[in-house]
């Protein structure tokens, strides 16, 4: 399967049936997206499939053929975060941080399509992302940070 | 050992480099570079005492917390170094589970030390860091920041003899600022001069002159959290989550578990599962001692016992598709059959079951006198449900067994448990094995079971590969330790607006985690000047497998206490606020509650109108923090639907080491209370947990969760107490006591489900 990554053509050879959340994990080391429960109701693994979010538990490797799909480590880096990744380091808003990649891809994902959101709207943008620490209200604050910085 | 390479020939100085840039071989062997080394043999020993040994009595209240961890002389060079170039580097123990606690603890070492923030940093923890314990209680800055804080006490005041020798001048004449010695004519000399070609020696001293909190610079401030920005940017690397530990030649294994509890395995075939691209192994596994020679399981709590078969492949959707394959072939018995779970899901018939044992957690005067001095007599039964940890990332755990040596990789709570109990199950003494810890999902005591560990130990020991093992969300959610239910009798006696006799009963099983609820029993009545209380625990034994949730049953028994203080308020015709205002005698905990109540507007509402507000308080005599709340409900009456709209919440930790942590875990464990009491609880039925995902098993969304308001209460004069926990304690019953006064309706038990109010509702 021929793809881009993180802005790069690539070639993965694993098994076409095997979720993408596998393949970014095993096959290019990937740090960002989580494996959470692999049924597509926590968000922990979520990408972004040609801007979209989308979660790679539920995209098997034969779906994004020719796609461009984006991880957390495609967004920025530690010396350059995006805008919402660091609205998210602004607002402190991880504890354990596993859901993390999660919240960042589907607010970014949602930013992009929705540049200046109500609360609300954010809120049920985000409403199936599950957090077990109660981050939720960082998490509110870093998106609304990152909406009127005007940028994902 | 801990400085060995992450695998053999693999880059062994960039696998173990902390955040300071140094790496651990170059800090233990010096390379030229370090000055001080972790003295480990000394550590272990002290690790020893410190297990053994009862706290030495400290005279400084601020260093008491910690001393329990410094045995009988606990070497300084394990606590601490400074680099060449000035950088101090902390060893201590603890995790960080997402509190912040290091960041916390190194506050505290900066202010001791002199120095700016940027120049100390923490190691990686593994099975040589000194022993501060495993994380939870609430202990992280309260007990360990004060052991920490003691060590660099002592390390300045080491420091500050070797400069005076060197400049020649009295000790006390000397000044310390920003990383260096001033003598009072001017000259001066830095930390990593005067360690230069030495080392430090001598042993922390408990007694050892602390700053005076009123000089502190860096404590007290909203430091950024150390761990955040590498979480948020998916960095990699020794630090980043256990979860991104990929160690070259690593195996994944995924296991196929019983149908049921307590069901035996028949037969499976292999075959065609070994055929499978990307299948390397299919591994046996039979965690029982008595089936397995070598396999030594004495001295380890509640480990699962049972038969599973472990696929294992080189990666994981081949050892998922090779579980799904197996389990086509594999026949079981059936399993044992349960306690039926009460269609109610509420838990009276704990108290019918045999009691093995009872615990007096608390007693004060006599219930007989108590209620014969009442007019009136309350009572009534309150019931908690079997609650899930529900991390969002299962168990994971990765195991390396080699000849003569074990090497773990774990996000376990506590390194040292889990190296001792690898230790027991392979019968090697415990410096043959290594445990290196990384951060982990947010799992709330589901870390003090290494389940995921002792499994990839197991298929490690058999196939020689490094071995990890992540359970599927079904597996978490049936197979994990859980919390198990509760069922309480309460009665009080009344004499006009005072409670005369405040009698407890809780029915629980003495597990794990239970063993643990007596010291919180403790914690719920004490601070009330109730002359005669009665608290006692009745054990009973009760299906399913029972484990360490937050706070540990206390939130619970909060519950019922402060569920019980409205309704014998109400029974007393006295306001809630002003009837647990007028029997507390505690500053503390007469201004936590005033402070959530005027930032509420507190005012008990004569007429329910389907808005209200409720209040509940908590204080924890082990972390030594107080905490009220007020929950603000609007309840629709047609459904039965609460929406819980804000909460208020008193807190006072003493003094407050950094004051975002603080709000961001009050934030936190008001928010995760709030979905224990609102959503949550495990079902099961034909010998199964039946809510296996997060549709089952629902916990609170972002369109439910509740603004939460954090009044801190900072104490700069008292020494900081406990926070990780605190904060859940009054949360249900704050909710369940605004419910009532937002309807008249009495909830007495977890979840607070629509179907359940609606009920009380009618009944009203
Ligand atoms: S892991 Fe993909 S949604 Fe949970
Ligand atoms: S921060 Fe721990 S799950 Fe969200």
């Amino acid at each position: 399967m021929h793809f881009r990554l993180n802005g790069r053509p690539v070639e993965s050879a694993f098994d076409p049936t095997s979720p993408l959340l596998y393949v970014l994990r095993d096959e290019f080391a990937l740090n960002g997206p989580k494996f959470g429960c692999g049924l597509g109701e926590c968000g922990a693994c979520t990408v972004l499939m040609d801007d979209a979010p989308a979660r790679s538990c539920q995209i098997p490797l034969a779906a994004v053929q020719g796609h461009a799909v984006t991880t957390l480590e495609g967004l920025g880096t530690l010396e350059h975060p995006s805008v919402v990744q660091q609205a998210f380091i602004e607002e402190q808003a991880a504890q354990c941080g596993y859901c993390i990649n999660g919240m960042i891809m589907q607010a970014t994902g949602f930013l992009k399509q929705n540049p200046h959101p109500t609360r609300q709207e954010i809120i049920q943008a985000m409403d199936n992302n599950m957090c077990r620490c109660g981050t939720h209200l960082r998490i509110l604050a870093a998106i609304e940070k990152a909406a009127a910085k005007g940028g994902v | 050992m801990a400085s060995s390479p992450a695998y053999p020939g693999g880059p062994e100085p960039a696998g173990f480099e902390g955040p300071s840039g140094w790496t651990r071989r170059q800090f233990l062997f010096g390379a030229g570079a370090l000055i001080i080394t972790f003295s480990t043999a000394a550590n272990l020993l002290a690790r020893g005492a410190a297990a053994a040994a009862p706290p030495a009595p400290a005279v400084n209240p601020w260093a008491a917390p910690g001393v329990g961890y410094l045995g009988n002389g606990s070497p300084l060079s394990s606590w601490i170094a400074i680099t060449a170039d000035g950088r101090i580097l902390i060893s201590q123990s603890q995790p960080d589970v997402g509190t912040g606690a290091q960041t916390g603890m190194l506050q505290i070492a900066a202010d001791e030390l002199y120095v700016p923030f940027e120049r100390v940093s923490m190691l990686p923890i593994d099975s040589s860091s000194a022993n501060t314990g495993g994380v939870g209680g609430s202990t992280g800055v309260h007990r360990a920041g004060a052991a920490v804080r003691l060590a660099a006490a002592t390390a300045r005041e080491t420091l500050r003899s070797l400069a005076a020798a060197a400049l020649g001048v009295a000790g006390d004449t000397l000044v310390p600022r920003d990383g260096a010695f001033h003598a009072p004519d001017g000259r001066s000399v830095t930390y990593a001069q005067l360690v230069a070609g030495k080392q430090l020696t001598g042993n922390v001293d408990p007694n050892v002159h602390l700053r005076s909190s009123a000089t502190y610079e860096v404590v007290g401030t909203p430091v950024p959290r150390i761990d955040i920005p590498a979480k948020l940017t998916g960095t990699g690397g020794p630090t980043d989550y256990l979860v991104n530990q990929r160690v070259p030649g690593m195996v994944h294994a995924r296991l196929l578990r019983p149908p049921a509890y307590g069901a035996q395995l028949l037969s499976y075939d292999a075959r065609p599962v070994l055929k499978m691209p990307g299948v390397v192994a299919v591994v046996p596994l039979d965690l029982d001692p008595e089936h397995v020679p070598g396999w030594n399981t004495s001295g380890i709590t509640n480990m699962e016992m049972g038969q599973f078969v472990a696929v294992v492949a080189t990666n994981e959707w081949a050892a998922i598709q090779g579980v799904q394959a197996l389990a086509k072939t594999a026949r079981w018995t059936a399993g044992e059959p349960l306690i039926p779970q009460p269609a109610s899901n509420t838990y009276e018939y704990l108290a019918t079951l045999p009691v093995f044992s009872t615990q007096v957690a608390n007693a004060r005067g006599s219930m007989v006198r108590g209620f014969s001095q009442a007019s009136r007599q309350i009572a009534a039964e309150y019931s908690t449900p079997y609650l899930a940890n529900a991390p969002i990332g299962p168990s994971t755990g990765m195991v390396w067994v080699k000849p003569g040596e074990v090497e773990v990789w774990s996000d376990s709570q506590n390194v040292f448990s889990t190296q001792t109990q690898v230790a027991n199950l392979m019968g090697l003494p415990t410096s043959a094995v290594t445990v290196h810890n990384f951060p982990g999902s947010g799992v709330y005591g589901r870390g003090w079971n290494d389940d995921a560990v002792y499994e990839a130990l197991f298929i490690s020991r058999a196939i020689g590969l490094p071995v990890r093992v992540q359970w599927m969300r079904q597996e978490e959610f049936q197979w994990s330790t859980m919390q198990g239910p509760k069922f309480f009798r309460m009665r009080g006696g009344l004499n006009g607006n005072r409670v005369t006799a405040f009698q407890f009963d809780v029915y629980t099983d003495k597990d794990f985690g239970d063993t643990w609820m007596g010291q919180n029993g403790i914690a719920i009545a004490p601070l009330y000047t109730f002359p005669h209380i009665s608290q006692v625990i009745h054990y009973v034994s009760n299906p399913m497998r029972k484990g360490l949730l937050r706070a540990v049953g206390a939130p619970s028994n909060c519950f019922a206490v402060e569920s019980f203080m409205d309704e014998l308020a109400y029974a007393a015709g006295v306001d809630p606020l002003e009837f647990r205002l007028s029997q507390l005698s505690d500053p503390r905990a007469i201004a936590v509650l005033t402070r959530a109540a005027e930032a509420a507007g507190w005012k008990a509402h004569t007429k329910p109108s389907g808005r209200g507000l409720g209040i509940a308080t908590f204080f924890d005599p082990g972390a030594q923090t107080y905490v009220a709340d007020v929950a603000q409900v609007a309840v629709d009456k047609a459904t039965g639907q609460v929406r819980v709209e804000r909460m208020y919440v008193g807190f006072d930790c003493g003094l407050v080491v950094n004051p975002n942590g603080v709000r961001l875990q009050i934030e936190g464990g008001t928010i995760q209370a709030t979905s224990w009491c609102m959503k949550e609880s495990v079902r099961y039925a034909d010998g199964m947990v039946q809510t296996v995902d997060w549709i089952s098993y629902p916990i609170l969304h972002f369109s439910e969760v509740p603004e939460v308001v954090p009044l801190i209460i900072d104490r700069p004069d008292i020494p900081p107490g406990g926070v990780g926990e605190l904060a859940t304690m009054p949360v249900s019953a704050a909710i369940a006591n605004a419910i009532y006064d937002a309807t008249g309706a009495r909830i007495r038990s977890w979840p607070f489900t629509p179907d359940k109010v609606k009920a009380a509702l009618a009944a009203v």
